[in-house]
């Protein structure tokens, strides 16, 4: 009963010190102007990554690439083998979002006994490819943990990111899920390959729920990164 | 005492309840041109195929050099060399290549032996050349030749002057007598023609319809068969008058259309031939006929009238 | 048989029908392989649409392994009739030449003739499919050079390079047995007929009709299908899987080879009880 007390009162005061922490800043784009703070120190960076897939009918093996990235948006991957990665979240750059999307609202939401801010954000262009996303901010590092969106019809894609501190000050992300799901994943179950469908099924190919795991290991942070590195454009 | 080297015993092929050969006994002694005689369908390709072991037979057996070609068939026939109805080559090769293939066949045959019986039938210049820039006298000779090429003791040559021309038929029969007299080949020629068996075998066998007609000596044949002299002339009183006069030599005479049949010896032909021209009678011809091929046309139409 | 197997090799290569299928693939191959690199890829990212809308790829997976794998995918249906072609002369041939009366005669048994010219028709089938393997993956990496082999499939398959090149190599080894077993198929219908142009018609006979029963799903062919050679025709994609199933494939190998088997022993007795009669 003692301890149960105890627990009460402590529980008590970390979420007072929260909600003061919280009323404080109760602005979206406060909170999103924290999340772009947080990254300003890094100008360019490289990092070892290792990605891992698991995807309905799609078969990789682990995949093994350095990743450059420069502020705003540049991004180069050198890869022995073949890589895949998502279009979204591998470099994320507040900034950047900052730049494109207006945010709408701000909330509070415990994801895993975390408290967070959870935004939304809406693109100010309709030419940008992610129309609306939710973004979840940690309030203790101002690192974007988790971004939900519609990528387009009928898909859904969550991404969420641990970060460790690098060089002891810079928050980076040490790893990042990315999930999709989609509503169309009835048809097309079975049947084996044969030689006259092996590539009619490829052009079938509908997209598959699964995740993709990517683990950033040997940063390097501000070495200067020239701009060539990054002319080669992904395929 | 003559050496069988070749002995067919009761020897028969049937295609479904016709036999193409049957009850064939033949006997081919060591150096015989022996001539295989017999109208076409008579069965001498499907007895000469049966020997070489292209057909097996229903019944019978063959022994060459007194192996069985059934349980023996390598050693009874690597003596043996043959040409079995049209020469037939691998076109795109030329006159060498397709004598060094055939001659791996036979265990191996050296490039000088090739060149042998290339230079025997006349294709020396020729061996280089693909064999379908050939005529068919040029492909039947090197059909002679790919039957020599192991120097086998026994060649035989099925119907070798089929489809040659008059200087080819004589070339192949000069080559014929030339291997049976100076190489002491044996040979079996097989024929329709006979007037060719006759210029070159010593023995012969005729078949008809599959079976056997005749066998033995050529000479001894034509002994039994008929000797009559056809006289082509004018005036036909004088010719008859003049017939009447030579009793002594003639035995019998008949009158046919417009010519005379005279049964005589042919050594009296000079002396007859003399008489018709004191009558004042004009001689067209006189014609021996003693000819295989009467008694190979009376043997078969003999034949036939018994079969039917 | 060493000599008797080199005068064959030398009848069946000096042959201008010989040389027609190595002709075909020798247009066929460096045509669609120029072609498609020319296109730049453009039907692997067709293929890839469904995949590139989450995702974006690096590395080069339009490469020379991709374009042989899709040259071997796509040739396999014809080779068959090039490789009858040829099989199915080997005995047929001679008896529209006549030669079979020139060579049978001879002190050598048919037993021997037979084996040195199944031999020779074992020896070109190999040759051919090897020859199809080195000019596609040889001229493919040469033109669009190496990288990870994506398999396109009902899945997307990435196999790392180092486990590429030792996977062509089983799959061309199974794909020349698929191929002998054919050529041996042809070798039986030469066996008996007279003219060239049969065992080739027959052999692609027997392969439509037995294609047309194994991907048939009708209940009554299940069990006949199961042993039906071109059930296991495609045997070698199976090494394009990961992991391969090696229990398959064993199946395989153990048919394609029961077939050839038949198929020869078929042949090889049609062939020294044969009467010629051409």
């Amino acid at each position: 009963m003692k301890i149960l007390k105890v627990l009460l009162i402590v529980g008590l005061i970390m979420s007072d010190a929260f909600a003061q922490k919280v009323e404080k800043i109760q602005d979206a784009d406060e909170i999103l102007a924290k999340a772009v703070k947080s990254f300003e120190e890094v100008k360019d960076f490289s990092a070892t990554i290792d990605a891992e897939i698991n995807m309905d009918r799609v078969q990789i093996p682990k995949m093994h690439a350095e990743l450059f990235f420069k502020k705003p948006d540049k991004i180069h991957f050198s890869s022995q083998s073949f890589l895949l990665v998502p279009r979204e979240g591998v470099a994320l750059n507040p900034s950047v979002l900052q730049q494109h999307y207006l945010t709408t609202s701000a909330m509070r939401d415990t994801i895993d006994g975390k408290n967070l801010y959870k935004l939304l954000l809406a693109a100010k262009d309709s030419k940008t490819r992610l129309r609306a996303l939710s973004i979840w901010v940690d309030p203790i590092n101002w690192t974007i943990t988790k971004i939900e969106t519609i990528p387009y019809e009928g898909r859904t894609l969550s991404m969420i990111f641990t970060y460790e501190c690098q060089q002891e000050k810079y928050w980076l992300p040490s790893k990042l899920v990315a999930s999709f799901a989609s509503e169309s994943d009835k048809a097309e179950k079975d049947s084996s390959p044969s030689i006259d469908n092996q590539f009619d099924g490829a052009q079938r190919l509908a997209p598959r729920s699964g995740m993709i795991t990517i683990v950033y290991s040997k940063y390097k942070i501000n070495i200067g990164l020239s701009d060539e590195i990054f002319e080669k454009k992904e395929k | 005492m003559n050496e069988n080297i070749l002995q067919t015993r009761q020897l028969g092929k049937r295609y479904g309840k016709r036999w193409a050969v049957k009850n064939l006994n033949l006997e081919v002694h060591r150096g015989d041109v022996f001539g295989f005689l017999g109208p076409n369908g008579a069965g001498k390709s499907t007895t000469i195929r049966m020997i070489l072991s292209l057909i097996k037979p229903t019944i019978g057996e063959t022994e060459l050099f007194g192996y069985s070609l059934k349980s023996n068939r390598s050693d009874a026939l690597r003596r043996v060399g043959g040409i079995v109805e049209k020469p037939d080559f691998y076109l795109y090769l030329s006159a060498y290549k397709n004598l060094e293939i055939i001659g791996a066949l036979s265990g191996g045959v050296r490039r000088k032996k090739i060149l042998e019986v290339l230079d025997l039938v006349g294709l020396t210049s020729r061996a280089a050349d693909r064999v379908k820039t050939y005529s068919h006298g040029m492909k039947q000779r090197l059909g002679i030749a790919q039957a020599l090429l192991s120097d086998p003791e026994l060649v035989i040559l099925d119907e070798p002057t089929n489809g040659l021309d008059p200087q080819g038929m004589k070339e192949v029969r000069g080559l014929i007598v030339h291997l049976s007299r100076e190489q002491k080949k044996t040979i079996i020629l097989s024929s329709h023609l006979l007037n060719e068996i006759e210029i070159v075998a010593n023995r012969m066998v005729i078949i008809n319809d599959g079976e056997l007609v005749v066998q033995g000596d050529v000479s001894k044949l034509l002994d039994e068969g008929e000797k009559y002299v056809v006289i082509q002339a004018q005036p036909q009183k004088k010719v008859e008058a003049v017939l009447q006069r030579l009793k002594n030599i003639i035995g019998k005479y008949a009158v046919k259309d417009r010519t005379f049949e005279v049964w005589m010896d042919f050594a009296d032909i000079p002396e007859l031939n003399k008489a018709l021209v004191r009558a004042g009678v004009l001689v067209e011809a006189l014609i021996p006929k003693r000819s295989l091929e009467d008694l190979f046309l009376s043997m078969t139409e003999h034949s036939n009238e018994v079969s039917t | 048989m060493i000599r008797l197997i080199y005068y064959e090799l030398i009848k069946i290569f000096l042959k201008k029908r010989t040389y027609l299928g190595f002709g075909i693939v020798l247009v066929i191959v460096p045509l669609v392989e120029v072609a498609m690199k020319l296109e730049g890829g453009r039907f692997l990212t067709v293929a890839m649409r469904g995949l590139s809308k989450d995702f974006l790829f690096f590395g080069n997976i339009f490469n020379g392994w991709f374009v042989a794998h899709q040259i071997m995918n796509s040739l396999w249906l014809h080779i068959p009739l090039l490789i009858s072609f040829v099989a199915g002369d080997q005995l047929a041939g001679e008896a529209t030449a006549g030669t079979y009366r020139l060579i049978l005669i001879r002190p050598v048994s048919r037993t021997r003739i037979f084996i040195s010219k199944y031999i020779t028709t074992l020896i070109y089938t190999v040759i051919f499919v090897f020859f199809l393997a080195a000019l596609s993956i040889g001229l493919a990496l040469a033109l669009l050079g190496r990288g990870d082999l994506i398999i396109l499939n009902r899945n997307i398959l990435l196999l790392p390079e180092s486990e590429v090149a030792w996977r062509f190599i089983i799959a061309y080894l199974l794909a020349a047995l698929t191929m002998i077993a054919i050529a041996s198929i042809s070798f039986f219908f030469s066996s008996f007929v007279e003219n060239a142009i049969g065992p080739i018609v027959a052999t692609m006979g027997l392969l439509i009709v037995c294609t047309v029963i194994t991907v048939m799903p009708v209940e009554m062919f299940e069990i006949p299908k199961k042993f039906l050679f071109t059930r296991y025709m495609d045997m070698w994609q199976k090494i394009f899987l990961d992991p391969i199933p090696w229990n398959e494939v064993k199946i395989g190998i153990l048919y394609m080879s029961a077939w050839t088997l038949a198929a020869v022993l078929g042949a090889w007795g049609v062939f020294v009880e044969k009467d010629i009669l051409s």
